[in-house]
């Protein structure tokens, strides 16, 4: 890379915190700290967008920096590595999944419905965004042991937004230990596995066996099937 | 070089080694083969797979780098896959020994879960290995890691289907039933819990029968 691109990018990522920011009166003001934040959006961002055209492996920093327009210093100034970046980027989606499904679910009349609304919640997601899905699901696991230990933590905590409360109505078999989080790894692993196949179709189909994956371990196999025959055939529309 | 693994075997111990020049070039390969996973193991116990490097191995197996590089030319990625390939078999042998030995069917499955749940406890790099340090090879890691994810599908999809009164499987519940049964193993190790990983065995087996996967459960006696 020449000195005079690197000097233009820092050129750019000058002028884009010049511009928001007011006469500088001191570098503690709040101004250079809101060009800071945007730039870290336009980082994550950028980052999911070439993850998208290239895949994970085959990404760069040199390559998100060069199309979010700023410079190798400021992509360090808010990440250590592209892993980083990475793990941020999807962070936000995560967070964001986790609270939508959690608000989908809210107007559920018991748990069961809880399941099914969040597990539709889930799967509409998937199909809106499915390059992102792929993302958060598939190749997230290339991202190394960190980055696989915070997805394990997302599905730890959709496993705990799917398990029956104290008030629930469920079997006493939602006691044993380790079910959730079987539940949430049988899940993912279900997604994952289709989401693996470039050519996966919609994912929507899979609402039956994701139920019984969420619902079995707790009411037992005979009544999850009388609930997803029940809920199914006029939710599969939707 | 110092071959003297090579002579813990011939039973009265020579005073001075008879050097490596009775072995035959392969054999020299094979057991160098063998200290170098033994050294991969060892380091990747103190460090993880990416503060590995190639010197730290080679130097705990007292072999050169051209030696390493002469054994495994792939280099670190290749080493370390053959130590998670080695590991597995291991453990698929256990299961499969165990579950021969033992009663057919949900009993059979048990003890094959538990004696290779026991030997992980019993082995936490082992576990490490298996479980975590796999992550860290992105793409090829993976690749290795679903098959053998999918080996275990099909034969859990074969011991299941074999097993006496069960209902009709389906792949998909195998797939989840396998997936939440490693996610259980990853986050149990991840967490530095390892020596309890052999308790979890009910807990595993109970996701066999809730998914109606297993064998019926059998009928009170009147």
């Amino acid at each position: 890379m020449s000195d005079l691109a690197s000097a233009q990018r820092g050129a750019l990522a000058q002028s884009a915190m010049t511009d928001v920011s007011a006469p500088p009166t001191s570098s503690d003001s709040a101004e250079p700290r809101q060009a800071s934040s945007e730039q870290r959006d336009r980082i994550l961002a950028t980052m999911e967008s070439v993850v998208a055209d290239r895949g994970y492996a085959d990404t760069t920093v040199v390559e998100v920096i060069t199309r979010a327009g700023i410079s190798s210093k400021t992509f360090y100034k808010h990440f250590s590595s592209k892993e980083d970046a990475f793990r941020a980027a999807l962070r936000v989606q995560a967070e964001r999944v986790l609270t939508q499904t959690i608000q989908a679910s809210k107007q559920a009349q018991d748990w069961r419905e809880r399941v099914q609304l969040s597990l539709q919640e889930l799967l509409r997601f998937i199909a809106e965004s499915p390059t992102l899905a792929r993302m958060g699901i598939v190749e997230i696991q290339l991202a190394g042991p960190e980055a696989v230990a915070e997805y394990q933590r997302w599905l730890r905590r959709y496993a705990d937004s799917l398990a029956p409360r104290p008030g629930d109505r469920s079997s006493a078999t939602s006691a044993r230990a380790g079910v959730s989080d079987q539940i949430a790894g049988g899940i993912s692993q279900l997604l994952y596995e289709q989401l693996s196949d470039d050519e996966s179709p919609p994912l929507t189909h899979l609402l039956p066996a994701l139920l019984e994956i969420a619902l079995a371990p707790h009411i037992g196999p005979r009544q999850a099937a009388a609930f997803i025959a029940d809920h199914t055939a006029m939710t599969t529309r939707a | 070089m110092p071959t003297r693994s090579s002579k813990q075997r011939s039973s009265p111990p020579r005073l001075l080694p008879r050097g490596r020049n009775r072995l035959s070039p392969d054999e020299v390969l094979l057991r160098q083969r063998e200290r170098l996973l033994q050294a991969m193991r060892h380091t990747l116990a103190k460090g993880g797979f990416r503060a590995t490097s190639v010197s730290q191995i080679a130097t705990q197996a007292h072999v050169t780098r051209p030696v390493f590089y002469r054994v495994f030319p792939g280099g670190k990625d290749e080493c370390f896959l053959a130590a998670y390939d080695e590991a597995v078999g291991e453990l698929m042998q256990i299961a499969e020994t165990t579950y021969t030995k033992a009663a057919p069917g949900l009993a059979g499955m048990e003890a094959a879960l538990r004696a290779v749940l026991m030997r992980l406890a019993q082995a936490p790099e082992m576990a490490r290995l298996c479980l975590i340090e796999i992550t860290a090879l992105g793409e090829v890691g993976l690749r290795h890691r679903d098959a053998v994810l999918h080996r275990i599908a099909e034969q859990l999809q074969t011991l299941l289907s074999q097993s006496e009164g069960s209902s009709s499987s389906s792949p998909q519940k195998i797939c989840a039933l396998v997936g939440g049964g490693y996610q259980l193993l990853h986050l149990t190790v991840a967490e530095g819990r390892t020596g309890e990983l052999p308790a979890l065995t009910p807990d595993i087996l109970y996701m066999i029968l809730a998914y109606q996967l297993g064998p019926r459960p059998p009928r009170q006696p009147a």
